[in-house]
């Protein structure tokens, strides 16, 4: 069985991995998509004024 | 004179220094006059692979930007460190954890329910969480280890230069270029593209004697578009922020946020900004004071806003 | 007296117990006090053992 890792994904924000398994006659047998990263917006922005979310939130994605 | 090598990079980031870097518009085929890049994710589609294979040193610049969330961040920063001549921090999260550093606010068993199970958008009955490695049919899978804590870039590797902003602006990132392009370079450890005057040094409203007697919300207040927004009761960080943003923030009428972090020598910016806030306060009794401190809302996460894991108190262990 | 109070405010959504910050007025004359003062932060403090990251983090920043 051979394995392809694209690693990292490009020209997009954010991370991402793909892991994809060829079979022994080189036919995709599976692929996987990994997400290697995480930040937590929807926790930490608990407890700042609502005011200031946009602000904070515009940092999603600034891309 | 060849053409330097240059790199970027995201870690915990959103992209917006990217983007930055891209904002200088035309002048980015000037850079490619003097620039070769051999990594950045956002644009170009090099490999982790590539740059292992590169010899030590052979980036002469990279900026790096985003905090440093999980066990990847760490390992490409030390990566590219390994293969840099000269490594920036770039932005405010490279420098002091910048608003993905709010999450040193919270446990990290916390933030993983609230993602993963308690979020409206989610269905996990099973109470599937992510895990450093997966067994599959195939093989196995990793994934990165997701810290305890936020760190800052210097917590992980050494740094040469520090380019704060959240994001540089395009002007002065093209500044920092040519100064690198230039070969006339700082000495270590400096803050670029920034100045070392505060925002307030730069700012042009108006200022007369600041004596605040009550603390707004923005939508609690019409702001005068003329004067100082601390004066007028708003938790505004120019005086304890360092100048270089073109005051964006103030001029649409918003209070500075403090993303380009302390000037040189203040080795705490939230620290600072007690002392100034306080120092405004226009109390005659101990009564007045404390109520007039009780209207500043969420001070922490407000003066911490973009450097919480460079503060002296959340820094990482 | 209003940066302590701020201060307190601050070190509060930090985590830190009210307990660990104590600001107290006293002269140079006052010798007695001042060793009483220190004994009784210093037992105080001890009692309360090291800091802790996990306790710091149960404040949770909520402001």
């Amino acid at each position: 069985m051979k394995r392809i890792t694209i690693d990292p994904i490009t020209r997009l924000e954010g991370h991402g991995r793909i892991e994809i398994f060829l079979d022994d006659s080189g036919a995709v047998e599976n692929c996987y998509f990994q997400i290697p990263e995480l930040r937590g917006f929807e926790k930490f922005c608990e407890g700042r004024p609502a005011e200031e979310v946009p602000q904070i939130v515009s940092r999603i994605c600034g891309v | 004179m060849s053409k330097l090598k240059l790199a970027s990079y995201w870690a915990a980031a959103c992209g917006g220094c990217d983007v930055a870097i891209l904002d200088i518009n035309e002048k980015i085929i000037d850079l490619a006059n003097v620039a070769d890049i051999v990594f950045w994710p956002l644009a170009v589609d090099f490999k982790y692979a590539d740059v292992e294979a590169y010899a030590d040193g052979y980036i002469d610049v990279c900026l790096f930007h985003g905090a440093i969330r999980n066990s990847e961040g760490e390992h490409i920063a030390k990566l590219l460190r390994q293969k840099s001549k000269v490594l920036v921090a770039f932005g405010s999260c490279a420098i002091a954890g910048g608003i993905p550093g709010l999450a040193n606010f919270k446990r990290r068993d916390d933030i993983l329910d609230r993602v993963y199970i308690q979020s409206d958008s989610t269905q996990n009955p099973e109470r599937v969480f992510p895990v450093t490695r997966y067994q599959v049919l195939e093989g196995e899978l990793e994934l990165p280890e997701f810290y305890k804590e936020v760190k800052c870039l210097a917590d992980v590797v050494d740094v040469d230069y520090f380019m704060p902003g959240c994001p540089p602006t395009a002007t002065q990132v093209w500044a920092v270029i040519q100064v690198i392009a230039s070969g006339n370079l700082p000495p270590k450890g400096a803050f670029v593209g920034c100045s070392n005057k505060t925002m307030c040094d730069e700012c042009e409203r108006e200022k007369t004697e600041k004596k605040v007697k009550k603390f707004y919300r923005p939508h609690e207040i019409m702001v005068d578009p003329k004067k100082c927004l601390l004066e007028q009761g708003l938790t505004c960080m120019g005086p304890v922020t360092r100048a270089g943003c073109g005051n964006q923030c103030t001029s649409a009428n918003l209070p500075c946020r403090g993303c380009y972090g302390p000037v040189d020598g203040v080795i705490d910016q939230g620290a600072k900004y007690i002392s100034a806030l306080a120092s405004v306060v226009d109390a005659d009794t101990p009564e007045e004071a404390d109520r007039i401190i009780s209207e500043i809302v969420d001070p922490a996460g407000t003066f911490y806003r973009y450097g919480l894991p460079g503060s002296l108190l959340r820094r990482a262990k | 007296m209003r940066r302590y109070r701020l201060m307190k405010k601050v070190l509060e959504q930090l985590g830190v117990e009210d307990e660990r910050v104590r600001l107290e007025w006293i002269s140079s004359a006052e010798g007695t006090k001042f060793a009483k003062v220190m004994a009784e932060f210093t037992e105080q403090v001890r009692q309360l053992g090291p800091f802790k990251q996990d306790q710091k983090a149960a404040a949770g920043g909520e402001g």
